[in-house]
């Protein structure tokens, strides 16, 4: 039975032990994951997923129902990981990404196109240079990409755990995903020829 | 007619999923007629496989070291459910 489901759901509210160790066993791979994809060290994402059930369990009786519970989980998780990196000195607070406006010209037209990338991952140094962009990126957008890219979960989900409306939430797409495309071109992982 | 600034938004933000088909329609016309539209798009549509062998890396790197929080989260769930004990372990 997934923990999704109403009758599951019910004993999660009453706070009955093995529904809390069930819906624990099933997200803990997956959230412990997008720890890690949020920038935190193995030490660092135990800490916040271990927080993050505290928070779980704690307030079991209270969850509404209303959303999934894995979209709560995350939420939960979403925010102590933002903790956590503001406390350990990680935060990024600058977002010029609007450069990316000036490779068009006034009609729309590209004034600086694309040029052409390796888009495969070779090697440790591509790799090196894929997680040095990947770093750069604030946490809202990082979040919202990583949980599209690597968990696929909807548009609708993303928004509930990252709490922001389908215009934000394409707005922080747009800008990620231009980021790193700029960064891997400005670090040239051109197509070898 | 659309512009490649507009072509970059949609497909960038996403919204071209979630546009009207007349609209994913031009998109498909431009991308027909402008090859640097096309690679455009290309390289986001990469991005994401980019990005899950980064993780994937990752994962098997630490594929030890997870699973050995993994057990110990499990274990202190178990061992402490609502109530609590005498040791909570590290909350």
């Amino acid at each position: 039975m997934s923990v999704e489901d109403p009758v599951l759901v019910a004993r999660i509210q009453a706070a009955d032990p093995d529904a809390l160790e069930e819906v624990v066993k099933t997200y803990l791979s997956q959230m412990l994951r997008a720890s890690r994809g949020a920038g935190l060290k193995p030490h660092e994402a135990e800490e916040v997923v271990q927080t993050t059930f505290a928070v779980f369990i704690e307030k079991a009786d209270r969850f509404e129902g209303r959303s999934r519970v894995r979209t709560w989980l995350f939420g939960i998780l979403y925010r102590k990981i933002s903790e956590a990196r503001r406390r350990l000195g990680r935060s990024r607070q600058m977002d010029s990404i609007d450069d990316f406006e000036e490779r068009f010209d006034a009609r729309g037209s590209w004034s600086s196109p694309p040029q052409s990338l390796e888009m495969k991952v070779y090697g440790n140094e591509v790799r090196g240079l894929i997680e040095n962009c990947i770093e750069e990126v604030p946490l809202k957008q990082r979040m919202a990409f990583l949980l599209r890219e690597v968990e696929e979960l909807d548009s609708h989900e993303i928004c509930n755990i990252l709490d922001v409306s389908r215009t934000n939430l394409g707005v922080l797409f747009y800008r990620v995903r231009n980021r790193l495309r700029e960064c891997l071109e400005a670090h040239g992982v051109r197509r070898q020829k | 007619m659309i512009s490649c600034r507009e072509v970059s938004e949609l497909v960038s933000s996403g919204a071209l999923e979630s546009s009207a088909w007349s609209r994913r329609l031009s998109i498909r016309l431009h991308q027909l007629m402008c090859r640097d539209c096309r690679r455009y798009s290309r390289q986001i549509a990469g991005l994401g496989s980019l990005a899950r062998s980064v993780w994937d890396r990752h994962c098997e790197e630490d594929a030890q070291e997870l699973a050995e929080i993994e057990d110990r989260i499990v274990a202190s769930i178990v061992r402490a459910p609502t109530g609590g004990g005498p040791d909570e372990g590290n909350s």
